[in-house]
């Protein structure tokens, strides 16, 4: 009984993937990534109970369900608006179950030169550089999950900025998610021309309180000197299950700043990998996780500092309420002859509730000897004197927890450069604090 | 306005408040005053209701009701306001918003309209200027990063925004400088009026010499062990506190 059972969960995206079907006519290069990713899918081994890296993260919840293959479908506007800001009025991308929408698409604001849009459609100088990238930084070789992106995403997006152009308007792409009990594999890759910049947010949504699995990829190359800020804003509908990789290629003199910002989604994953893989560059890996009820938040990071004279920082804050779980293990890895690197890693933690838990595992891995690093983790409640303080003010037990929340979820939402995003975010703080299981508490 | 009837207080078992009588009118500023560890801080405290003091026996009747029931925000809302001797920071959440949400549930409960993010600002303006603080304050995280007197100064920034009728300050004295002395005195003395009243717990006579008071109580072991006029003060300020417990022992009090 026990072998049938494993031998369902080991073979789980091998079986999903039979219900994929490819798009027709793709372009040799796309044909070669697939096959070798669907041979990946059918030999990797998909984690179980007993592997360490996802031992907080209940995988039998994903297994012990069914999806079948998205297909494209029409969305209604207002089902998406609320997730849009008026800085990318222009510069906006819809896919739906990863599909490439254009009649809702608008990229018209962005400067000449930049293409962002399906990879199938993007001119041929531009397809040459992307595809020497394309995959390769993704690097996740140890489970079937990227490669079961690469099988079977349908539209990739494509963003390419040229050498020294930069960009004032953020890319606001959402990646939509439509229908029961279905699968969709959103995937996105930009590539940062030297002396580039640019801002883009990639945002996660369901339709309605709906139940699916996702797994996202993102691919960022950084030519030298460029400056790329990615924002990953997960809103998932609260029952769907969300795998997601987030993986950066840093080039010489670039600057890497992700914030990945996760609200939505019953259990999901967060697997940013920064490769900062050429001198003087410096990348910020932040995160912003806020829960409640049932969800579970995983983040395996991993900072790999594979030179010299570099910098990185990474701060990942967790509100959690309700009966949530947090889990954060962050890798930060010094090579060997990567001297003089300055990195910073720390995790907060702020539970709301008794019964909320988290568990947390800062490392780092150090093999060069002339270095300054620091980590550590704080796991902590809302101090009664705090708490006092601002009830002396006449505020509310709620209206007061409210506050502390926002101030200490505020040192990462202060950094995102889009202000109509930072006002969004405080309003999910709102959300957050004001839920029932607090007001039970004070009654 | 407030009438405090025998009032006990604990904390973590340990007895500190022993029986607190005290009457305070409208118009009227009592100092209360006594050595380290007499209790004065936590007679503010428990008035204000801070949930780490039980009350074990006494009343705390504040405009004919008594609030002991009552969380702080309510007590607050009905017009008691604590200037803490230890100002608590609060980083990114920025003073212009925790005064505007307090005042704005203060008003609320009056009647009165609640003031937008513009009406406030003209608001603060004049407080401000009572307590010699620049506008940027306002955009500060609250307390975060002050120093010892803008802390101070912040309490009685708020003091004014919230209009109370009782005040307790507690030691708002205490590491303060002449100059920023002055100026919080001042602010306290302009926003009196014969409408609210001020309790002030001190350690020196200092303050007193800014801010009149019409009573003078002295707090030794948990009881107020002699009242007075201003002069009491002075009194203590020249002879210090032993006299008093000599007095007490006269008495067979003690």
């Amino acid at each position: 009984m026990s072998e049938t059972v494993s031998y369902k969960e080991q073979s789980f995206l091998a079986e999903l993937l039979k219900g994929n079907q490819a798009p027709v006519n793709e372009s040799d290069f796309l044909n070669t990534i697939r096959s070798k990713a669907i041979e990946q899918v059918n030999t990797l081994a998909f984690p179980t109970a007993r592997t360490e890296e996802w031992k907080q993260f209940p995988l039998k919840s994903l297994t012990r369900n069914s999806y079948i293959a998205s297909k494209d479908q029409q969305v209604d506007d207002q089902d998406v608006s609320g997730t849009y800001f008026s800085e990318s009025e222009k510069s906006r991308i819809i896919l739906v179950n990863g599909v490439f929408h254009a009649k809702e698409s608008d990229v018209s604001g962005l400067s000449e030169g930049i293409y962002a849009g399906p990879i199938s459609a993007m001119p041929a100088e531009i397809a040459q550089k992307v595809e020497s990238q394309f995959g390769s930084i993704a690097r996740y070789d140890q489970d079937a999950f990227t490669p079961f992106n690469t099988a079977s995403f349908k539209d990739a997006v494509v963003v390419y900025v040229p050498k020294e152009l930069k960009e004032e308007r953020p890319l606001h792409i959402v990646h939509v998610t439509a229908g029961d009990s279905v699968f969709t594999s959103p995937r996105t890759f930009i590539y940062a021309e030297r002396h580039s910049e640019i801002t883009i947010v990639e945002d996660y949504i369901g339709i309605g309180e709906i139940s699916y699995f996702n797994t996202a990829v993102t691919e960022t190359f950084l030519g030298d000197e460029s400056h790329v800020t990615h924002v990953k804003l997960q809103r998932e509908s609260k029952k769907a299950i969300h795998i997601s990789r987030i993986a950066a290629l840093l080039g010489r003199g670039s600057n890497y700043n992700s914030y990945a910002v996760s609200i939505g989604a019953l259990l999901f994953r967060n697997e940013p990998l920064a490769l900062v893989d050429a001198e003087n560059a410096h990348a910020t890996l932040d995160g912003l996780v806020m829960i409640s009820g049932d969800q579970v938040s995983d983040t395996h990071s991993t900072l790999d500092h594979l030179k010299p004279n570099c910098t990185s920082h990474q701060l990942h804050k967790v509100v959690a309420h309700g009966n949530a779980k947090s889990v954060f293990n962050g890798k930060i890895f010094v090579r060997k002859d990567s001297q003089l690197i300055d990195a910073f890693q720390e995790n907060r933690n702020l539970l709301l509730s008794p019964d909320a838990t988290v568990f947390t595992k800062p490392q780092l891995e150090i093999f060069a000897d002339d270095v300054k690093c620091s980590h550590g983790a704080t796991i902590g409640q809302l101090s009664e004197e705090e708490l006092f303080y601002l009830m002396s003010r006449g505020l509310s037990q709620a209206q007061s927890t409210q506050l502390l929340t926002y101030g200490f979820a505020l040192e990462v939402i202060e950094n995102l450069p889009i202000e109509s995003l930072r006002d969004q975010l405080s309003k999910e703080v709102d959300r957050l604090t004001t839920n029932t299981s607090l007001v039970k508490e004070t009654a | 306005m407030l009438k405090i009837i025998d009032l006990h207080a604990e904390v973590e078992g340990v007895e500190i408040l022993k029986g607190i009588n005290l009457e305070i009118n409208a118009g009227e500023v009592h100092a209360v005053m006594g050595p380290n560890g007499s209790g004065k801080s936590t007679l503010s405290k428990v008035i204000a209701g801070h949930p780490a003091y039980e009350v074990t026996k006494g009343q705390v009747i504040f405009e004919g009701e008594d609030i002991l029931e009552l969380e702080p925000d309510e007590r607050a809302r009905k017009g008691v306001f604590l200037a803490f001797q230890y100002p608590v920071e609060v980083p990114g959440v920025s003073n212009a918003m925790l005064i505007r949400q307090g005042v704005n549930n203060i008003r609320k409960e009056r009647g009165q309209e609640e003031l937008d993010p513009l009406e406030f600002e003209d608001f603060i303006q004049e407080k401000l200027k009572l307590v010699q603080m620049d506008d940027r304050f306002m955009d500060r995280s609250v307390n975060d990063g002050f120093s010892g007197g803008e802390k101070k100064r912040n309490e009685i920034l708020q003091l004014a925004a919230m209009e109370p009728k009782l005040a307790l300050m507690d030691e708002t004295d205490s590491g303060l400088d002449i100059d920023a002395l002055r100026i919080v005195s001042e602010g306290v003395n302009k926003i009196k009026s014969d409408k609210n009243a001020f309790l002030l717990v001190t350690h020196y006579q200092r303050i007193l010499n800014y801010i009149t008071p019409d009573k003078v109580h002295v707090l030794m072991g948990g009881r107020i062990v002699k009242s007075g006029g201003k002069e009491l003060a002075l009194q203590l300020e020249e002879k210090g506190y032993d006299w008093i417990e000599a007095e007490i022992m006269v008495n067979g009090e003690a």
